[in-house]
């Protein structure tokens, strides 16, 4: 069990929780300008990383919001959570 | 505007309800007024028109309540909230916010239909919730006017704590409140709380 | 029976509370405080059951829950517990114990034979052997199965309450013996709040059975003095019978907590049982340690123990495991044995001690009492068939020393901490030259005390326990300023260990040395292993089964690290351990399911409507959570007759369906229509307030993700249908763009899917019956087109009717608020009584939907079906970009290739293709027949008199009218039939118009 600090709710269970995936992978602004190459990197490509991962988690069950976990994927620490926007 | 047609709630009372039986320890508040209401917390503007319509304060702390004389406003997430309450009709607390709203970017929804409230007090309730709800909801942690959503077994709950018998609202989506209710009566039972039995589940 | 082994007096035993319970049917006489172990010891009872592989005879050895041996069946009937350590369970009244591991008996086990005739089957046996010829393999299993029985399952349901409980805490405090009570007292005074939890009836641990004092009482009254502090604190919980199984991520701890609330037919057993889920700040781990058994052949006989396992039972339980003893060690702790056996007058005829100068105060006192001890000198073999006769001394270098005789075998190789719970946490441990054994080191939050730590000594773990529980609860933010100070008990020096793993030159050759006795893992296995290149203990832990049973190796594993070090010549601390899982002990599976059975294992969703449907008799089928209304038969009628009867009520006349389970949510704000265009593949800002459009959803991959209607309320809102499926992904979906991505768009979702039932009229009658039902909205076809909404009153209750149609026909989706949507339906449902109005339920939805060609996301798609591929191309806005439509151009989206959606029409009208079956070009035998596609909606529609299906076909939309085959999967037939355009019903859709 991963005990998420959900940056507005605090610290709940993870089954209150939807996984989003890696963090900071913006849709491009204009796709039509892109290869099919970097599109598709863009859509599949992840960088699976060992160590420090920024990932997107939604409190689903609670205040709905969506937001950003570093987390250890080797020892399932969690190293902190911050908002998307300019609130911290 | 009165309703001729009588409402029913999803764990079987018809209006007009019998008074509610307050010497109970578990029983469902059913027609009470839902609201959902979403706007910019930084909208200082629309804040304090609100404040005007339901002389409260909306909650800007996560997870907690403010109780005015006829409401309650519930934090829900950092924009949006539910008001709850026994003294408005939905569609006049709708038709007053939005009017009060006007020109601002607000959403303001009847869920009144959607969810109920399961009400929860004696000294025994915090280990009857303790058996579903992964929530540290003792006094010093959770006190009255603390609120959240969380999961109560495996349905999504808002918790509201009333006062310090302890009494909790429970406030569930209409489908899932049969669950709900069975699933603390099945908990209560270790307890020796029922529901009364006017509600038919 | 006269329990021929029970002191005359002391113990901690009830002697005023006797009691009686049966193993194997047999009286055993016992007192209130007693063991079932204890008990059975008490009555002579030595062998309690068979080994898993060779079935030799096997007894108890621990006192605790490291033993390998001692498990039992406990109970009868729907609440028997297999897998139960006798060595923990307490002697109740009645109480019906059963060995686990024999057949058919436990004194006549027919499985020796398999011992005597292939003396020692090698690691690696099963695998290299039996699974060859294949064919033999069910014979063998079958033998097995038979042979490894490690209890059995109740054979009724039962009856037993388990539970689950949350619990917060400042500090856990985990064993409730010396470290685990002065840690508890520390932590408490200090206001935190404390849970203790003990696998124990009683608290005290080690203190129960040891003659030492605390504070200048008796540890077991000092003990019982500590618990009954704690036990009148208001902020404290104590847990006795109650182990701590698992600690995970987050520091979550689960506790099992067995109870015993003496239902009448439980046979004494403990009946229920409760999982606790502890989130403490702070843990203090007081796990104790375990004795570490030595090798030598025949070192698993009944009658050779832990040496502190003998001292437990003379000083708890009054009770002496032999009649003459001889001492096997490596350390100090078993010269306190010789001394306690002394005091029970049970003679100790040899003491053999690895060390060559042993000269700690026990070896000391010891040698007073005249005791002769052999430096130097090992135990090399145990002697005795069915129990241990004699024990074969030797020298280290190898010298005979002779055979003394014995029935009682007590061996210390030193104390292993009981690091398990801290293992699995993931928090360091380091090897420990001193105790030949891995220590914990303390983490911010894991404070380990007493012997876990690997200091033995009573004084030692009073002060450790003391301070572990002033510093938990004050990094759990609870502190009064002073540190209480510790209970006092007199310091024992201690001379050091030795670390012993092989027997001396050959004798480490002798047969058979058991490595795990309840694996029956021999030393040969493990250097066969090591031979065969299997040298990481995990592929130790595999190739042997070492450490995999239901003991987790907790007496096996320390040992294991030492012997492999010595066979591989390395240094321990490199070979390491097997990693430690949950559970530490077995835990009943009715605990881990708790009260998640029954009506209560998941929540299952119902409609305002749901009572209404169930007075009709209908057939429900679960869609998701959901409760869906099936079909609704009359008496008498199957289900084909049923639908067929629903589908030609809808076309002829008109039909009612409960459609509250779709998703709804309310878009608001300026953005609203500009956030649509980005989400749905068409347009949406131009939709004029009052109209609805069906919209397509895509991932990112531009595969089809959700669809469904959307009409547009006023200006700035919206109201948008997800399928029933969908509703929760689609929301998170769409708020994931709002928040993350499009943070400047000003828009706002509130879902208001269980606030309005939906109702759907549907029918050429339709109008009629919704006009008779009472409405204030005019009806008329060019007041109420096709594709609008209008909001009014539908039988007195306020409505937004929507013109849309899933059907085909004229239809109505009227939304309701649900707390007068049953009204509403009884309303429509009478004035509709007239028109022939029938209730269908959602087999007739889906097979009116396929005869228009209608898809559904999740059957006719499955995460890789672009728009194109199911005829939705028309749908794709090219003005504007939208989710997905750059995917819809990658060289893989636009492959003509592709499966597409077309209609198949079999030859046979009578025959209904199975959905799911594979679509090929031509019968044949040659296997993979190549494969064309699948066939994803397959019904009888009643209206066309004939089957109809939808499937995917590869290039299939180029080839309209082409012969197809679908294969059967039952009877390997191949069904001919020809594709067609998907809308079989109404192609110009007019009647939906009318």
């Amino acid at each position: 069990m991963l005990l998420i600090p959900c940056p507005w709710c605090g610290p709940r269970e993870d089954d209150e929780f939807t996984f989003g995936g890696e963090a900071d992978i913006p849709r491009p602004a204009d796709p039509d300008a892109l290869t099919d190459e970097q599109w598709a990197d863009y859509l599949f490509m992840r960088d699976n990383r060992r160590g420090r991962h920024r990932e997107q988690w939604c409190h689903t069950a609670g205040c709905r919001r969506w937001f950003i976990v570093e987390r250890d994927t080797v020892t399932n620490e969690i190293l902190g959570a911050s908002t998307y926007g300019n609130s911290s | 505007m009165s309703n001729p047609i009588p409402r029913r709630s999803p764990l079987g009372a018809i209006e007009p309800t019998q008074p509610l039986p307050h010497e109970g320890q578990l029983f469902e508040r059913p027609f009470l007024t839902h609201v959902n209401l979403r706007l910019d917390p930084a909208d200082s503007e629309a804040l304090a028109a609100i404040q005007q319509v339901l002389g409260v304060r909306l909650p800007l702390t996560p997870n907690t309540t403010a109780a005015g004389q006829e409401l309650l406003a519930a934090w829900l997430g950092p924009d949006e909230w539910l008001l709850l309450t026994e003294h408005h009709h939905p569609d006049s607390l709708v038709t007053d916010l939005q009017a009060a709203l006007t020109a601002r970017f607000a959403s303001v929804v009847d869920t009144s239909a959607g969810q109920t409230v399961i009400r929860l007090s004696g000294p025994s309730a915090l280990d009857v919730l303790a058996r579903g709800c992964a929530l540290d909801l003792h006094p010093s942690v959770f006190p009255p006017g603390a609120c959240a959503q969380t999961m109560l077994a495996r349905a999504q709950a808002l918790l509201i704590a009333v006062d310090d018998t302890p009494t909790f609202d429970i406030i569930v989506r209409r489908s899932f409140a049969p669950y709900v209710a069975a699933w603390l009566k099945d908990s209560a039972r270790d307890f020796g709380l029922r529901f009364p039995d006017s509600n038919a589940t | 029976m006269s329990q021929p082994f029970r002191l005359t007096q002391g113990g901690r035993i009830h002697r005023d509370e006797p009691l009686q319970f049966t193993f194997d049917g047999r009286p055993i006489d016992a007192f209130r405080g007693d063991t079932v172990a204890s008990a059975l010891l008490a009555n002579g009872v030595t062998l309690v059951g068979r080994s898993f592989k060779y079935h030799r005879p096997r007894g108890i050895v621990s006192a605790g829950a490291e033993d390998p041996n001692a498990f039992v069946q406990l109970g009868r009937g729907a609440r028997t517990l297999p897998n139960r350590l006798a060595t923990v369970t307490p002697a109740t009244p009645g109480l019906e114990v059963r060995h686990v591991n024999a057949w058919p008996s436990l004194d006549f086990d027919l499985m020796s034979a398999f011992g005597l005739a292939a003396p020692f089957i090698p690691a690696g046996f099963y695998y290299k052997t039996l699974m060859w010829p294949r064919r033999f393999w069910p014979l063998y299993e079958h033998f097995l199965r038979h042979a490894a029985g490690l209890g059995h399952a109740p054979d009724a349901p039962d009856p037993d309450r388990y539970d689950h409980v949350h619990a917060h805490c400042d500090v856990l405090v985990v064993g409730a013996g010396a470290a685990g009570l002065a840690a508890a007292r520390a932590a408490a005074q200090t206001g935190a709040r404390v849970i203790v939890a003990d696998e124990q009836a009683k608290f005290g641990g080690g203190l129960l059975s040891t003659s030492e004092r605390v504070d200048g009482l008796p540890a077991p009254q000092w003990a019982d003095a500590a618990t009954a502090q704690l036990s009148s604190a208001s902020d404290v919980t104590l847990l006795p019978n109650t182990t701590a199984f698992g600690l995970y991520e987050s520091n979550l701890v689960l506790l099992a907590e067995r109870l015993h609330t003496d239902q009448p037919d439980n046979a004494g057993a403990e009946s229920g049982a409760r999982v606790w889920r502890v989130l403490p700040r702070q843990i203090v781990l007081a796990t104790g340690a375990h004795e570490r058994p030595l090798l030598f052949a025949n070192n698993d006989r009944p009658g050779v123990m832990l040496a502190g396992a003998i001292s437990t039972y003379v000083n708890r339980y009054a009770v002496v495991t032999g009649s003459r003893a001889v001492l096997f060690t490596n350390n100090d702790s078993a010269y306190r044995t010789a001394l306690d056996l002394v005091e029970a007058e049970v003679p100790v005829a040899a003491i053999a001690d690895v060390r060559v100068d042993p000269d700690g105060i026990l070896p000391a006192q010891t040698r007073a009492q005249g005791i002769p001890i052999h430096t130097g000198a090992v135990v090399v073999q145990a002697h005795g068939r069915g129990r241990l006769a004699a024990a074969e001394l030797c020298s280290l270098d190898g010298a005979p020393l002779g055979t003394v005789e014995c029935d009682l075998l007590g061996v210390s190789g030193g104390f292993a901490p009981a690091l398990h719970l801290h293992a699995q946490a993931g928090a360091p441990m380091t090897w420990n030259p001193q105790i030949a054994a891995f220590a914990p080191q303390p983490s911010h939050d894991i404070h380990p005390a007493g012997a876990v730590t690997g200091q033995l000594d009573l004084a030692s773990a009073l002060r450790q326990g003391t301070a572990a529980g002033a510093a938990a609860a004050a990094a759990a933010g609870c502190s009064n300023g002073h540190t209480p100070a510790a209970p006092q008990a007199a310091e024992t020096p201690t001379s050091d260990l030795k670390p012993y793993w092989l027997p001396p030159g050959d004798l480490a050759r002798t047969k058979p040395q058991f490595v795990d006795v309840h694996e029956d893992v021999t030393l040969d296995d493990l250097r066969l292993s090591l031979r065969e290149g299997f040298e990481s203990i995990e592929h130790v832990k595999r190739y042997t089964t070492l450490g995999m049973g239901p003991d987790q190796g907790k007496l096996a594993n320390p040992l294991a690290t030492g012997v492999i070090a010595e066979l591989l010549g390395r240094d321990p601390a490199s070979v390491g351990t097997p990693r430690h899982r949950p559970a530490y002990s077995p835990v009943s599976l009715g605990a881990i399911a708790g009260r998640h059975i029954g009506e209560l294992a998941d929540p299952v969703r119902v409609t305002p409507m749901q009572d209404w449907h169930e007075s009709a008799g209908t057939r429900f089928e679960n869609v998701g959570q959901w409760r869906r209304a099936w079909y609704y038969p009359h008496p008498g009628e199957s289900m084909h007759e049923a639908v067929a009867r629903e589908c030609l009520a809808v076309r002829h006349r008109v039909g009612i369906l409960d459609y509250s389970t779709l998703g709804k949510i309310e878009v608001t704000g300026p953005d609203a229509g500009e956030f649509l265009d980005r989400v749905y593949t068409n347009a949406w800002k131009r939709l004029r307030p009052g109209r609805c459009r069906y919209g397509l959803m895509l991932g990112k991959d531009g595969m089809i993700f959700d669809d469904g209607v959307t009409a547009r309320l006023d200006h700035q809102r919206y109201l948008m249908f997800t399928s029933t499926a969908n509703a929760a992904p689609v929301l998170a979906w769409l708020e994931q763009w709002l928040q993350t991505e499009w943070t400047d768009l000003r828009v706002y979702l509130t879902s208001v899917s269980e606030h309005w039932s939906n109702i759907a009229l549907a029918g050429p009658r339709s109008r009629e019956v919704l006009a008779a039902a009472g409405t204030d909205i005019p009806l008329a076809r060019e007041d109420f087109p096709f594709m609008t909404f209008r909001e009014g009153t539908v039988a007195g209750v306020p409505a937004r009717v929507f013109r849309i149609s899933f059907s085909g026909e004229l239809s109505y989706e009227i939304n309701v608020p649900a707390d007068r949507a049953r009204h509403v339906w009884e309303a429509l449902f009478d004035a509709g009584r007239s028109f022939g109005i029938t209730p269908y339920g959602t087999e007739t939805m889906h097979v009116l939907r396929a005869e228009k060609g209608f898809i559904i996301v999740g059957q006719e798609t499955d995460g890789s079906v672009t728009p194109e591929d199911v005829g939705l191309g028309r749908l794709l806005s090219r003005r504007k970009d939208f989710l997905g439509k750059r995917s819809l151009s990658r060289p893989d989206s636009v492959r003509p290739d592709r499966k597409q959606l077309v209609g198949l029409l079999t030859d046979d009208p009578a025959q209904v293709l199975p959905e799911g079956g594979h679509v090929v070009d031509a019968p044949g035998r040659r296997r993979p027949l190549p494969m064309r596609g699948h066939v994803t909606s397959s019904y009888f529609s009643p209206v066309l008199g004939r089957s109809i299906a939808l499937a995917m076909v590869a290039g299939g939309r180029a080839a309209l009218g082409e012969r197809l085959y679908v294969a059967t999967l039952d009877d390997d037939r191949w069904l001919p039939a020809r594709s067609c355009h998907p809308v079989f019903y109404d192609p110009q859709g007019a009647r939906q118009h009318v």
